[in-house]
């Protein structure tokens, strides 16, 4: 049976030619594919121009809930799935987006979404899945202005879906380690914003207090050297937001 | 009066363009300035060749095999080893000539205050032998090179400017991709990334750059160096562990 509601599926990019061709082969349920691309130096663009579904565009960054708002508005139908290109949207997923369509009864669908780890699922430290809207019809959301962590704010009924989303964020130590210093970064800003001074309790406490809660409170101490690491990278994460918070007040670099 | 021994310095490179002209501007005094290169992607070369007499290009394996393939090409009695974001101040300038004129010892320490953050660190400083009589001179060690020269070694009292700090992101970036670098090392020895590497080798090193050395003196930039520090012996054994699981 034909789907009657059409899907625009939307993606942000940053030098994604790794993950893409799958990931677009994964969209293969969506009407039109909407790539927003902030300058990639490496494929992405010409991987995308190849696809037939897909029109591109491209905008300089500045934080995600702009540059996600403004791609939804260059979609051209109502209902939007936005995955990142490190989820791996199954055919079970994709199916159940398709059978949900048929007949919607709620404006955004949150999807669960399972964290995997230098090769393997997380299980504990409090990372193991998380909540996300993938689904959902434009006319009735759109993001925060929160600078890191942008939420899609539904005005409206929500419903989740049943099948899981695996989230693969680590290509490699690197990598993972640079996002971790973008958000620490983009959250100082968020602090600076709002008139927030760091204090020794932010230096000698918070960044503590992050580990011990990740590692023992959430039980990361059972995901092995994977919990260690990613608490210990966490923990250092927010120590240097703290920095960061404090090199903003006083104009250093 | 005898003539002034002549005086050559060399400077290890690798995409300096933004500090490298201020560093030989420093030391125009010299007889000689030899340039080795690990093949710059950026402007460096292009900037330094005017000022400097000889540039080397080689492929980077260690400071020591740079620095001592730089020597055999030094035409100087005396040698002196700078770092791209590295100044000799003039008064420094004036006590080199002046101690090469009239040498107690056959090497030269020098001293190093760290200029981070808008301050100088009272807890990072340094003296690290960098003057020294060509003959006989050498680097041994690969990680952390030493210098080596024949006979005594005395101190200068002048202090080196030492420009570390970028921003806090290239500083952090910097002790990541020399994480891998100490990781490869210890991997080729056939050393394992353990539980008691995680706990406490971090912690250690924090515990000795913020108390010992004295960091909880300087301040929220004592307190990064050491937490920055301590990230950095982190990620070495991360990137051990990786390394012996064939990831990345």
């Amino acid at each position: 049976m034909k789907n009657q509601i059409k899907i625009s599926a939307v993606i942000i990019t940053l030098n994604e030619q790794k993950a893409l061709p799958a990931f677009l082969d994964s969209l293969w349920f969506a009407d039109e594919i909407i790539i927003l691309d902030s300058y990639s130096t490496d494929s992405t663009l010409a991987i995308a121009k190849e696809h037939e579904k897909v029109k591109v565009f491209q905008r300089t960054f500045d934080d995600f809930s702009t540059q996600k708002n403004v791609a939804i508005g260059k979609a051209t139908h109502d209902w939007i799935v936005f995955f990142d290109p490190d989820e791996k949207i199954t055919k079970q997923l994709s199916q159940e987006i398709l059978s949900t369509l048929k007949d919607p009864k709620a404006i955004a669908y949150y999807v669960n979404r399972e964290f995997h780890f230098m090769g393997k699922q997380i299980k504990f430290s409090g990372l193991q899945n998380d909540n996300v809207i993938r689904l959902f019809n434009k006319n009735y959301c759109a993001y925060n202005d929160n600078l890191v962590h942008e939420v899609l704010k539904a005005s409206g009924k929500t419903a989740t879906l049943k099948n899981k989303l695996p989230h693969y964020t680590y290509t490699t130590f690197d990598n993972y380690t640079a996002k971790m210093h973008r958000y620490s970064a983009l959250k100082a800003k968020m602090l600076y914003n709002k008139g927030i001074k760091p204090k020794g309790y932010h230096f000698f406490f918070r960044p503590w207090y992050r580990f011990i809660n990740q590692y023992f409170f959430k039980l990361g101490i059972l995901d092995g050297k994977r919990g260690f690491i990613l608490a210990y990278t966490s923990a250092f994460s927010v120590f240097k937001r703290y920095v960061n918070l404090w090199l903003l007040y006083r104009n250093i670099k | 009066m005898h003539k002034t021994p002549t005086l050559t310095v060399i400077i290890p490179t690798f995409n300096e363009a933004g500090y490298i002209e201020d560093a030989l501007k420093s030391v125009a005094f010299a007889d000689e300035i030899i340039l080795i290169d690990s093949f710059s992607e950026d402007a460096t070369l292009t900037l330094a060749t005017p000022h400097v007499s000889k540039v080397l290009s080689r492929e980077f394996d260690n400071f020591s095999n740079q620095k001592n393939e730089a020597l055999k090409h030094a035409k100087g009695q005396w040698v002196l080893f700078l770092d791209a974001d590295e100044r000799v101040t003039q008064s420094l300038e004036k006590e080199i000539k002046e101690t090469i004129q009239n040498p107690v010892h056959s090497g030269y320490k020098i001293n190093f205050p760290h200029f981070y953050m808008n301050r100088f660190l009272y807890s990072h400083s340094d003296d690290v032998l960098r003057l020294v009589k060509r003959e006989g001179a050498h680097f041994k060690g690969e990680v952390h090179e030493k210098l080596l020269c024949n006979g005594s070694v005395g101190r200068l009292k002048n202090k080196m400017l030492h420009y570390t700090y970028k921003d806090l992101h290239s500083y952090i970036t910097k002790k990541e991709s020399y994480a891998w670098f100490q990781a490869k090392q210890q991997y080729a020895k056939g050393k394992r990334a353990t539980w008691m590497h995680f706990w406490f080798k971090p912690l250690f090193r924090f515990f000795k750059s913020y108390i010992i050395k004295g960091g909880y003196k300087d301040g929220v930039p004592g307190l990064t160096v050491a937490g920055v520090n301590a990230y950095g012996v982190f990620q070495r054994y991360v990137k051990l562990h990786l390394l012996h699981k064939s990831m990345e």
